[in-house]
């Protein structure tokens, strides 16, 4: 962690990406959330990773957000306004946001921008993801273990790269498990909307799922298997408090490891993909009754 | 009959918090003025109304403090559009995004908090009964509310000479002021009828339908309550069955979707508002054929004595 941070400070200066006049070396790092900071899930885990960095550097950054950004076209302004401002690192933490992120990392060369699990690339825009299948895959595991009913539901959000390999390792370990076991997938079509995550596990539970997955991003779902007494898995971070006796394990997504070492534009090859890998993707299984950690 | 109940029973309570704050703004259009915030004046009513029933443990105070945190929401409205006379659809703009913050900053000690939801009706024997017993009497009491608070609305509006005096005010508020009717005033209680319709529907949301808070929880259905109350062309009837039109197409593509019918999911997720728009178009262009919007909506009224 400190060899990464010393390395940061050292690589900029070296690089000298941004003027030693102005503010005193701080480097600026901008942030577009998709959903509000509370969501306690993937915007939240963002959050964190955002206060472990200024946590970390100290007054060497100066750390900026913009919440509630919808993806698509109209996120180039705000990313852009994080330009404007002065940032010259900026994570642009959802797929939607792949587009106007090139858009803007096209205009202003100077800048970098770090994307969340797309797959466009640029010089200066690079993707950073993580090894979700492979939580996944433990999760179908454990959920076809569990069900007794045979089928296991599933609350799709988009139909993106990330979302269907998670889809594809949870049923393909879930027929490890059970050759027969169904997966029943809804999509919601929105990251965050309690009320329709809700719908959609009531739907799941109602078609004979008794454990119920998601890639949604609030504990609607968690709540409800709650009330009608099935199990199911909580997403992005924490859910047990909203399903003490539901939630089997929750997928963890720790942005605060990557986040550093992803600070450092001019130390790692530019553009590359890079994966969270073995310190992020850490699946906490809450398994009752002593919790343990596994990392993938 | 299982699955069918339990269909009914979630398109209920997907429909309700639409058809409240739809009500409300149907009351606040026919009065002539267009308030856009339904959206912010939900969110902030989610806010107080899970606090008022974290803090209490009472539901029902915690509808009320949505109910009241609704008005005061509306006041702030009432005191831009009406009594300074500022262009209405700016107002409302500004009460969405000063509700949405204002939300988070009330409900940031609230997150992560859980409450016993609203209770469920049981009358023995009643709600017993296969199929409907619990439709028709095992529901939470928002559920059976917005039903009579729609009835109520339809009886003011229509059989009721404050409501025709309303209703006046927002076809023509030249006429009404010379008539003597306080057309400000009307107004303004039309807008704070319009605002603690729209608290309740947004404490409706923590309280009953999923009892935690998150800020941004309302996800846009004050907007949908919006279009409901347009494209019910402001009529109580219609907007009964577009708020439920829409909740039942929107709990039917997802179960399609579990049943794996193969119909890309986006444009299910499109078909609610799709079913509800060209329902409500052909019913309202069945009977009269032209605009039936009260005439002076959106028009600011400033009183010349």
């Amino acid at each position: 962690m400190r060899k990464s941070l010393l390395a940061l400070t050292a690589g900029l200066l070296l690089a000298g990406s941004i003027s030693a006049a102005s503010a005193a070396d701080k480097l600026k790092v901008g942030f577009i959330y998709l959903g509000p900071v509370g969501d306690l899930g993937w915007t939240y885990q963002h959050e964190l990773a955002r206060q472990a960095l200024v946590k970390e550097l100290g007054d060497k950054i100066e750390t900026t957000f913009l919440e509630n950004v919808p993806e698509g076209p109209d996120a180039e302004r705000s990313i852009e306004q994080l330009v404007r401002a002065g940032n010259k690192l900026i994570f642009t933490t959802s797929f939607g946001y792949m587009d106007p992120t090139l858009k803007v990392a096209k205009k202003y060369p100077n800048v970098h921008f770090e994307h969340a699990t797309g797959y466009k690339r640029n010089p200066n825009m690079s993707t950073y993801s993580a090894k979700w299948y492979q939580g996944r895959y433990i999760q179908g595991l454990i959920a076809a273990k569990m069900s007794k009913s045979g089928v296991l539901g599933y609350i799709g959000s988009f139909p993106i790269p990330e979302v269907v390999s998670g889809i594809n390792a949870t049923i393909l370990a879930a027929q490890t498990i059970n050759p027969n076991i169904k997966v029943k997938i809804i999509w919601a079509n929105t990251w965050f909307d309690p009320g329709k995550e809700a719908d959609a596990a009531k739907a799941l539970i109602d078609q004979g799922a008794d454990v119920i997955m998601q890639h949604t991003d609030s504990p609607a779902a968690m709540q409800i298997a709650s009330e009608r007494g099935k199990l199911a898995f909580g997403q992005d971070s924490e859910m047990i408090k909203f399903g003490p006796k539901t939630q089997l394990t929750s997928i963890l997504d720790t942005w605060g490891p990557t986040t550093s070492p992803a600070s450092r534009p001019s130390s790692t090859a530019p553009g590359s993909p890079r994966t969270a890998g073995a310190v992020s993707t850490a699946i906490c299984s809450r398994w009752r009754p002593t919790p343990t950690c596994l990392t993938t | 009959m299982e699955l069918i109940e339990a269909i009914i029973l979630a398109v209920l309570a997907a429909s309700t918090p639409l058809l409240i704050a739809a009500t409300g703004e149907l009351v606040t259009e026919r009065s002539g003025v267009l308030n856009l915030g339904v959206e912010g004046m939900m969110i902030v009513g989610a806010a107080c109304g899970f606090a008022g029933a974290w803090l209490t443990g009472s539901i029902f105070i915690g509808a009320l403090f949505g109910i009241i945190a609704g008005t005061l929401m509306s006041l702030v409205f009432a005191l831009m559009a009406l009594g300074l006379a500022v262009n209405q659809v700016a107002t409302g703009l500004a009460l969405t995004i000063l509700g949405i913050g204002l939300s988070g900053l009330i409900g940031a000690g609230f997150v992560g908090e859980r409450i016993t939801p609203a209770m469920h009706l049981y009358i023995p024997g009643l709600t017993d009964i296969p199929l409907i017993g619990r439709v028709l009497f095992g529901e939470d009491a928002f559920v059976y509310f917005s039903l009579a608070l729609i009835i109520g609305v339809w009886w003011f509006l229509y059989r009721t000479r404050p409501g025709l005096i309303l209703r006046a005010c927002g076809d023509n508020h030249v006429s009404a002021h010379a008539l003597g009717y306080p057309v400000l005033r009307i107004r303004t209680f039309a807008v704070m009828f319009g605002g603690a319709c729209a608290g309740l529907a947004g404490a409706y949301l923590p309280l009953a339908y999923t009892p935690f808070f998150i800020p941004g929880m309302t996800a846009g259905r004050g907007w949908i309550a919006l279009a409901l109350v347009v494209f019910s062309s402001w009529r109580p009837g219609r907007l009964v069955v577009g708020a439920y039109l829409f909740g039942a197409v929107t709990i039917l593509q997802l179960h399609a979707q579990g049943w794996g019918v193969g119909i890309p999911s986006q444009f299910m997720s499109a078909l609610p508002y799709l079913a509800t728009v060209i329902v409500l178009v052909l019913l309202s262009r069945a009977r009269t054929g032209g605009s039936t919007a009260p005439a002076a909506l959106g028009t600011v009224f400033v009183p010349d004595r």
